[in-house]
């Protein structure tokens, strides 16, 4: 390429932005609307050409054929067409931009709230919109009418949707009017940007819920003095699917919980039966933790209740019980799966556990009984906190745990039975107990009492440096000079070991409780203690507080956060012990 | 909704949209880009090549082209850095098929078409001698009456032949020709107004 062929190119290439941007626009505009007439006349055949004289081709080449308009079907768009900028128009029945998923976002946060409402009820009908779970997949554009693959569009209510009329008019005649649901449309009527070949009309959905379908028929175009109809090659049928607030939903009803096989009926409710209009199915499934270990296809014609039974359980374990329905629910998001009904169930057990109570704030006891007649064995008992992890182990025998620790536990018993004991299965307390406290103050000291308490808001006077500040710990003086002894609150690590102070650590949910301003100390750092084991006696070594009386300071601090110890104390001594 | 070179249907993004998803380096940029303007671009670099293969390594190379320059740029007119991309990597492509000794395309017959008007030669300063020529041309496009400009703008942007910008304004082929005879004159005599003429070059 030559100096001048570039000094021609940079010259070209140097036309502003503005003039090709607008020249562009227009030659996409004249693309689209001369893709129709391309083809030319031609084909004289041989034949033709010998039998017509010359005069007659001669007329026939000076007046060109006019071409009749052909209908090649509708389209819908949620925003005004004309305004879109398309290079090219694709296939007629996919080329109108279906709506945006932008539009639907809304949708989705209601979801989200029916989720939240979901998580916090055990058992519940949605009747709102229900919860769309992943991962069953969607699709945007799905066949309504099984067998056919014809486009479904989606709306909202009272939205406004333009409905674009495709036609295939080379000789660009006046398009005069057509009908469409039966509603007579004259050309005054079209949107802005209708011509010849598209005809834009703007419709509300209206309160329609489930399918709308517009039919479109009676095209009429003007041919010099006649009214003529327009060829009606396409489709005359469009489908808008307008998101219906009534959903479908389930009602179960009588249980059936057995040891080894749980039951109920699942009636569905769908009015507008957008499940079997979709080609949906609607499934029962049973999960154990978050895996599926069961599921059964209900019918969605049967709206009296269909009989759900799941069998081959392990007794006394908890299931999460889930009805999702698969289908389009007509909110643009294509076809999916909603679920329709949770709820938590326990298949029967053998064994129960009664009478869980606490003692002395920090010990559980309960009862073990198995039904009458039953023959199989108690294996373990078992203390779980509330994550379902064992914290405690016990033999068959056992019938308390002691000494817990702050938060919430279940009791777990386990089982054989059956033929040679060879199955398992398993009993759990009704409800979780919930440790709040430490237990009595008496705990640390046998005899005594606050000499000065918790505060971190006001300043108290200090006589040791004569000051005010703040006390983030509780003092307990001994009123007995032979109960001197510190103990252990609870059982914990030995984490640090200084003058006249023991720091005992719980690193499983990181409490740390100090004893401060101890005379003699009897534990080292690294020492695992056990609840009730000494830890010293009461001192003077604090230099903050020694000129007070011998007394210990307790500090607690829950994730290194200081918190008032008699919160989790009680000043009470225990008024009850466990047998 | 529209449907790519590649053949796949997908809806159609905005603009910044689409330029926002270059900014967050999300190769979707380059799908959605190729579904809203696959096509177009494909037309430009055929035009300048008449080559399919050419013209299809001609729209990754655009793809890869934007995808660099965005960021930093951030076009606000997507669709022309676009195809001034697609055409500058089309030209490349050209020089490189004339070094072949390839058949000629519409563009290389509407190269010659200018040599007409165009008949001058470069300064010492090139950049800033392209620049005012280019100001030239400028002002006297915006002179020319619409039909002329865009009759202009299809055949030597866009290499159309005479024959499709016809077909696209519904007029003779003769009549194109004789606009673009009439505007290729008037742009000579602006040219020479203007003082970019060199008898001795033409």
């Amino acid at each position: 390429m030559n100096r001048k062929d570039e000094l021609k190119i940079g010259l070209i290439s140097s036309i502003d932005d503005e003039i090709i941007e607008t020249q562009t626009k227009k030659r996409i505009r004249l693309l689209r609307k001369n893709r129709y007439s391309r083809k030319k006349l031609i084909g004289w055949s041989g034949a033709a050409a010998c039998l017509l004289l010359s005069l007659s081709a001669l007329f026939i080449m000076l007046i060109p054929m006019r071409q009749v308009p052909v209908y090649e079907g509708m389209t819908v768009s949620n925003s005004d067409p004309s305004e879109q900028l398309l290079w090219s128009a694709p296939e007629v029945g996919a080329r109108a931009a279906l709506l945006s998923a932008s539009k639907h976002q809304a949708s989705g946060e209601i979801l989200g709230g029916t989720r939240a409402e979901l998580l916090q009820s055990n058992e519940r009908e949605t009747t709102d919109k229900p919860e769309k779970k992943p991962p069953h997949g969607n699709r945007l554009e799905q066949s309504l009418v099984e067998g056919t693959n014809r486009t479904l569009y989606y709306a909202k209510q009272n939205e406004d949707i333009y409905i674009t009329i495709h036609l295939n008019n080379p000789s660009a005649f006046e398009i005069l009017s057509f009908t469409l649901n039966g509603t007579k449309y004259q050309s005054y009527m079209f949107e802005k940007g209708s011509d010849s070949e598209a005809l834009i009309l703007k419709v509300n959905v209206g309160d329609a819920q489930g399918v709308v379908e517009y039919t479109i028929d009676a095209i009429k175009y003007v041919d010099g003095d006649e009214i003529k109809n327009v060829r009606m090659d396409g489709d005359k049928v469009v489908r808008v699917g307008v998101c219906p607030q009534e959903q479908p939903t389930v009602t179960v009803t009588d249980w059936e919980i057995d040891y080894k096989a749980i039951g109920f009926r699942a009636a569905l409710s769908d009015s507008l039966e957008l499940i079997e209009l979709s080609g949906g199915s609607l499934w029962a499934y049973l999960y154990d933790g978050e895996l599926a270990v069961a599921s059964q296809e209900l019918s969605a014609r049967n709206t009296q209740g269909a009989g759900v039974r799941f069998s081959e359980l392990v007794p006394g374990k908890e299931y999460r019980c889930e009805i999702v329905a698969h289908y389009d629910a007509l909110d643009g998001e294509g076809f999916g799966s909603y679920l329709l009904y949770q709820k938590n169930i326990r298949a029967k057990s053998h064994v129960r556990i009664t009478n869980v109570q606490k003692t002395d704030h920090v010990n559980l006891g309960f009862d073990v009984v198995a039904e009458e007649g039953f023959a199989g064995e108690i294996q373990r008992v078992e203390l779980l906190d509330s994550l379902g992890h064992t914290v405690k182990t016990g033999d068959a025998n056992t019938r308390s745990f002691l000494e817990l620790s702050l938060g919430s536990y279940t009791v777990r018993v386990t089982y054989a039975y059956g033929e040679a004991n060879a199955e398992v299965g398993y009993a759990y307390a009704q409800d979780p107990v919930v440790i709040d406290s430490f237990g009595s103050i008496t705990r640390i000291l046998k005899t005594g009492t606050i000499s000065r308490g918790y505060n971190e808001e006001l300043q108290v006077y200090f006589p040791t440096t004569e000051d005010y500040r703040v006390h983030l710990g509780v003092d307990l003086v001994a009123t007995d000079s032979n109960e001197t002894a510190v103990f252990a609150a609870f059982g914990g690590i030995v984490s640090e070991v200084s003058v006249g102070t023991v720091v005992i650590t719980l690193p499983d949910n990181a409490i740390e409780l100090i004893y401060r301003n101890l005379g003699e100390i009897s534990v080292k750092a690294g020492d695992a203690v056990v609840a009730g084991q000494q830890l010293g006696v009461v001192g003077a070594t604090l230099e903050t507080e020694a000129a007070e009386p011998p007394h210990v300071h307790i500090e607690l601090r829950i994730q290194g956060e200081a918190k008032d110890p008699m919160t989790y104390f009680e000043k009470e001594p225990p008024a009850d012990r466990l047998p | 909704m529209n449907r790519g070179y590649n053949g796949e249907v997908r809806g159609v993004l905005s603009d910044e949209e689409i330029v926002a998803l270059y900014w967050k380096r999300q190769e979707s940029a380059i799908t959605e880009t190729d579904v809203k303007y696959g096509k177009y671009l494909y037309t430009i670099a055929m035009n300048i090549l008449r080559d399919r293969m050419d013209a299809e390594e001609c729209l990754n190379d655009t793809y890869l082209g934007t995808w660099n320059a965005i960021p930093p740029n951030r076009p606000t007119l997507l669709q022309v850095f676009l195809s001034k991309i697609t055409r500058n990597i089309a030209l490349g492509q050209i020089r490189k098929r004339r070094a072949e000794k390839r058949i000629p395309s519409e563009f290389i017959l509407s190269l010659q078409e200018l040599d007409e008007c165009v008949c001058v030669e470069l300064g010492e300063d090139e950049k800033y001698f392209m620049r005012c020529l280019g100001e030239v041309l400028n002002c006297f496009l915006r002179s020319l009456p619409e039909r002329r400009l865009f009759v202009f703008v299809c055949r030597y942007y866009y290499s159309d032949s005479t024959e499709s910008i016809a077909r696209m304004l519904g007029l003779s082929e003769n009549t194109v020709f004789r606009d673009l005879a009439k505007t290729r004159r008037e742009l000579k005599e602006c040219l020479m107004k203007e003082g970019y003429w060199n008898e001795s070059e033409g």
